[in-house]
């Protein structure tokens, strides 16, 4: 198990962070079931970071559309209202967040099939250290 | 000639017939002889056996020759008869052979006996010969005639000119006119159909002028025609008769109407039996076959099959109006019984449809049958003018409809299938995704756990610090025996198709006593129920498990999302004998959107994606209602709550395939 980015700081891709240089942005959760938002506040909070919460694609919009600017967004697939699929479509399409760097956390293997468009995929149920090799990544 | 020769003496001299009687043995003719000389000693012996030949003498006291010789002819007309006598003049030797003898001898000359008797037996073989001949002549041609009088062919002569000579008893009754109704008509005007009578008298011309001709010695297969001019198919033969001059002809002609059906009978099983097996989507198999039917043997032909409600559904329909349309979106053109036949109803005055297509004929209703029950019908149709449907219809489509109704049977037994393989794939999908939920948070806080514990971060693992995880981590596990006892509740019950086990249930009590199950679960989200219910019971017949498990799962929907409201459960009945119990709670609603995906979803297979926030609960709820034939409402406005319905019919039908199987929201 390893609990830091194993990737040579000097190559670093676009939005990632230099040393936490983004920690003062949120993480954005947009996700549905309660107990994994709380789980994954506790977490990360608990690392340091600051979390936003968004229970569906529509939610999540509405919080951005106040000028936000996570340093990530954890985005759940299967969402009421509106999908993590459907978030990602508006989120590529528009200028704002078109490099907003987004991990998917899917329960559907197919679903990776998105990855082009996003920083990554994890299947759930994932592993908190992998999500973190992400977040150190990118705030 | 073999054996001696009986030889009948017609003599009163002793003497004399003993000198006859050597005279013919020193001829050489081996004789057997009697000799008579009165009128009753004569009928005796020509009474007591056949003579070869009978000798008289003529000058006898009693009685003469030509005495004698009318008493031989009238007991043998053929026999030889020879005068043998010692004094016969020229003119009495001329009046005994002009009465019938044969010839005559002069006892004096008694030398010419042996040769004349022997010319004598030998005519009197040639003449036997030529009786033989004539006899059997004669039976064989009665044989004939009584062949063809009782022949099932017709049997018709024409002459050179193209007219009846003679005909048969089959002719008359096959073209229904007499015998002397036929005979000296031109053929072609009785029995040949108007547009065939022109190649007719042609070929007749040709033949006459060329002695060519096409349609002899062949057999033809040509349509004839009955007195009232409806025609029938021919198989016919004709042939020149022999050494005619100038020449007549016989046709044999066989009505193959019977057999043209038979034949087309056999095709069309045997077509529809390769349709049977080319699918088992039943829609198009039945469409197929009806395609078939109307393509055959009507004009019209729909295939209904009995729907959830016991009514008569149109699967398929194929066929001819009188206007030309054609296909299955026309509205039914004949109006028959409408109910569920169970035997075949045959009718030869159909009422029209409304627009007047189709002009009446006649209908055959039979049913389709399966193990004893009637699954629906198929209805034909002729036109007027037509043939009117018989009972020999009846038969095949019987036959017909049986190898329908097993072929129904299969694909519904199919559908059934499939349908449950599907309803299992989709339960395990959903139900893999509802375990992967509270497995995400469990396996996050167990392994942040197990960092802090590998790298000694003791200050972290204080009992204080370590609470929330904990608690986190108990929920989740809490949640996961929860959904497996689900999982496992719904799998045992229905999945793997086992049947639905139907008793006679009060909803009420049935919803009450799911509330008192879960008291302790409302108690803990701090959620009250609030009935509104009749005051009898709602009763019907369902399956007790499966339907307190669907309210089970709308209740703990309702304190999923509304955990602390109150949530109001009703039961009532419909008009359309339809029980219902709504759980409403007032939670935050569900925008349209939502609603318009919940529908989506529960109506046709969805991305699975879809599914989520929603889950195992309300999928369960669903299949319970599908299950009995009911099916699920949702009424919701945004910041008003929610409210789902369960709906079931009081008497759920019994189970159909999916062919029949109505949309789950459809009211």
């Amino acid at each position: 198990m390893t609990s830091s980015n194993t990737k040579p700081e000097t190559v670093r891709e676009a939005g990632a962070s230099i040393d936490g240089a983004h920690r003062d942005r949120p993480i954005l959760i947009v996700e549905d079931d309660e107990d994994t938002r709380q789980t994954l506040r506790y977490l990360l909070e608990g690392e340091g970071f600051r979390v936003a919460e968004a229970i569906h694609g529509k939610d999540a919009l509405a919080w951005l559309a106040d000028g936000e600017r996570p340093c990530l967004i954890l985005l759940d697939l299967m969402m009421p209202v509106m999908t993590g699929i459907e978030l990602l479509a508006v989120l590529r399409g528009g200028p704002d967040h078109a490099d907003t760097p987004v991990v998917l956390a899917s329960a559907w293997p197919e679903r990776a099939a998105q990855a082009e468009r996003v920083q990554g995929v994890l299947m759930k149920p994932f592993n908190f250290a992998e999500l973190l090799d992400y977040v150190k990544r990118y705030c | 000639m073999s054996g001696p020769v009986n030889v009948l003496l017609i003599e009163d001299s002793d003497k004399d017939a003993a000198l006859i009687v050597r005279e013919l043995h020193k001829a050489g003719i081996d004789v057997v002889a009697e000799r008579v000389d009165s009128r009753q000693t004569l009928e005796r012996a020509l009474s007591a056996r056949r003579w070869d030949i009978v000798l008289a003498d003529h000058e006898m006291p009693s009685f003469d020759a030509f005495r004698a010789l009318e008493i031989v002819r009238g007991s043998d007309p053929e026999v030889s008869y020879i005068v043998v006598s010692g004094t016969i003049g020229e003119d009495l030797a001329v009046n005994v052979m002009r009465a019938g003898a044969h010839d005559y001898v002069l006892k004096d000359r008694l030398a010419r006996l042996g040769p004349v008797v022997k010319r004598e037996l030998l005519e009197a073989d040639m003449r036997r010969e030529r009786a033989r001949a004539i006899e059997a002549l004669r039976d064989s041609e009665a044989r004939k005639a009584a062949i063809l009088e009782t022949a099932l062919d017709a049997v018709v002569t024409m002459d050179h000119h193209g007219d009846i000579v003679d005909v048969n008893a089959a002719a008359e009754r096959m073209f229904g006119y007499r015998q002397l109704d036929m005979v000296g008509k031109e053929m072609a005007e009785l029995i040949i159909p108007p547009s065939l009578r022109r190649a007719h008298r042609q070929g007749l011309s040709r033949y006459l002028a060329t002695g060519e001709g096409t349609a002899l010695e062949r057999r033809l297969e040509l349509p004839a025609m009955r007195r009232d001019g409806s025609e029938f198919p021919a198989e016919i033969a004709i042939t020149r008769i022999a050494r005619s001059e100038p020449p007549m002809f016989t046709g044999f002609i066989r009505d193959v109407t019977e057999r043209r059906r038979q034949e087309a009978s056999e095709r069309l099983l045997a077509e529809t039996g390769a349709m049977l097996v080319k699918s088992l989507d039943c829609s198009a198999m039945l469409q197929g076959i009806a395609e078939l039917v109307a393509g055959h043997i009507a004009d019209w032909c729909e295939i209904e099959l009995v729907d959830q409600r016991g009514e008569l559904r149109r699967m398929a329909a194929a066929g001819r109006t009188a206007a030309g349309r054609a296909g299955p979106e026309l509205e039914p053109i004949v109006q028959v019984p409408r109910s569920v036949p169970v035997r075949a109803v045959r009718e030869a005055t159909p009422a029209l449809g409304s627009d007047g297509a189709v002009g009446g004929g006649s209908y055959l209703i039979v049913p389709l049958i399966v193990r004893g029950k009637s699954i629906g019908a198929m209805t034909l149709m002729r036109a007027a003018g037509e043939r009117c449907y018989g009972p020999e219809d009846v038969d095949l489509l019987e036959e017909l409809a049986a190898r329908c109704a097993t072929a129904v049977d299969n694909a519904t037994l199919l559908a059934q299938v499939r349908e449950s393989v599907r309803v299992r794939d989709e339960f395990i999908a959903i139900a893999a995704h509802e375990l992967r939920t509270p497995l995400t948070p469990l396996r996050m806080q167990a392994e942040a756990l197990a960092t802090k514990v590998e790298s000694r971060r003791t200050d972290e693992l204080t009992p204080e610090r370590l609470a929330t995880p904990v608690r986190h981590m108990i929920r989740s596990v809490e949640r996961l025996v929860a959904l497996v006892e689900r999982l496992l509740d719904f799998s045992q019950m229905t999945v793997g198709g086992s049947r639905l086990e139907l008793e006679e249930q009060d909803l009420v009590a049935l919803a009450v006593e799911v509330v008192h199950e879960l008291a302790s679960d409302l108690g803990r989200v701090g959620s009250t129920v609030v009935w509104n219910t009749p005051r009898g019971p709602v009763v019907g017949r369902w399956d007790r498990r499966r339907v307190k498990l669907a309210v089970r799962n709308l209740l703990a929907n309702a304190m999923k999302f509304a955990p602390g409201k109150q949530i109001e459960v009703s039961v009532s009945l419909d008009e359309s004998s339809h029980a219902r119990l709504a759980v409403r709670d007032r939670g935050p609603g569900l925008g349209r959107e939502e609603q318009a995906q919940i529908f989506e979803r529960y109506e046709r297979p969805a991305p699975l994606w879809h599914y989520g926030g929603f889950g195992l609960g309300l999928w369960i709820v669903r299949q319970v209602a599908r299950e009995h034939g009911g099916y699920v409402e949702l009424w919701s406005e945004p910041g008003d709550g929610a409210e789902f319905t369960l709906v079931l019919p009081r008497i759920p039908a019994e189970p159909q395939g999916a062919p029949l199987e109505r949309g789950v929201n459809e009211p």
